[in-house]
C-alpha cells in the first residue's frame, strides 16, 4: 500500500465516486461520469509529474 | 391575494410546512456532517448513504493509516486553521479519532503527505455531501 502509483488509483477512485454521485443521478451517466474523472485524476497527475521532473525542488 | 399572503410565506409554501421542512434540512445536513451518508439516509437514498459513508471512511481509516495527522483546533496561524476545518469536515469521523489520540502523524513516514491529502480531501468531500443533502431536502434536486 505505499507505491505512489497504487495511492494515486486508491485516491482517484474514492474521490471520483462521492463526485459522481453528487453530480449525476442516472446509471449510464453516472459510469461515463466516473470514467471520465478516474482518467482525468490519473492521466492528469501522471503528465504534471512528468512536467515537475526537471525542478530541483 | 391578502389571505393568501397572509397564511402561506414567500416561497408559496403553507408556513406549517416550511418550518417542519426547514428542521428536516437541519436535521438532515447535521446528521450528515456527523457521519457521512446519514443525512441522505434519512432522506432514503440509500444508494448516495452507502457510496458517501464507504468512500469518506474509507479515505480517513486509509489516511490515518498511513501515518496521516489529524490537526487539532489550533487557529493560531492561517495553514494551521485551514488544516483543521477540512479534516473537521469529516464529523465523528475526524473527533473520535482525534479525542483517542490517534492520527498524530510522522512527518518523516514515506506516506505522510499522501496521508494527510486524503483525510483533507475526505473532510471537503463530506462539506460538499452536506450540500447536495441540503439540496435533496430542499425539492431541488431528485
Amino acid at each position: 500500500m505505499k507505491t505512489h502509483l497504487l495511492l494515486l488509483l486508491v485516491f482517484s477512485i474514492l474521490t471520483s465516486l462521492v463526485l459522481t454521485f453528487i453530480a449525476k443521478n442516472g446509471t449510464r451517466e453516472r459510469v461515463r461520469y466516473f470514467l471520465v474523472l478516474l482518467c482525468s485524476f490519473v492521466l492528469l497527475s501522471i503528465v504534471a509529474g512528468w512536467l515537475m521532473y526537471p525542478f530541483p525542488f | 391575494m391578502e389571505t393568501q399572503s397572509i397564511q402561506e410565506s414567500s416561497s408559496g409554501f403553507p408556513e406549517a410546512g416550511a418550518r417542519t421542512g426547514t428542521v428536516r434540512t437541519a436535521i438532515a445536513c447535521v446528521a450528515g456532517w456527523l457521519v457521512p451518508g446519514l443525512g441522505h439516509a434519512l432522506l432514503a437514498k440509500w444508494g448516495r448513504a452507502f457510496v458517501f459513508f464507504g468512500s469518506i471512511t474509507a479515505m480517513v481509516v486509509i489516511g490515518i493509516q498511513l501515518q496521516g495527522r489529524l490537526f487539532g483546533p489550533d487557529f493560531g496561524d492561517f495553514f494551521s486553521a485551514m488544516k483543521f476545518i477540512a479534516e473537521a469536515g469529516c464529523g465523528l469521523l475526524y473527533w473520535i479519532p482525534w479525542l483517542a489520540g490517534m492520527g498524530t502523524g510522522d512527518p518523516t513516514a514515506y506516506t505522510y503527505d499522501y496521508a494527510n491529502v486524503f483525510i483533507y480531501v475526505a473532510g471537503l468531500l463530506n462539506m460538499l455531501v452536506v450540500v447536495d443533502v441540503f439540496d435533496i431536502a430542499l425539492g431541488r434536486k431528485p
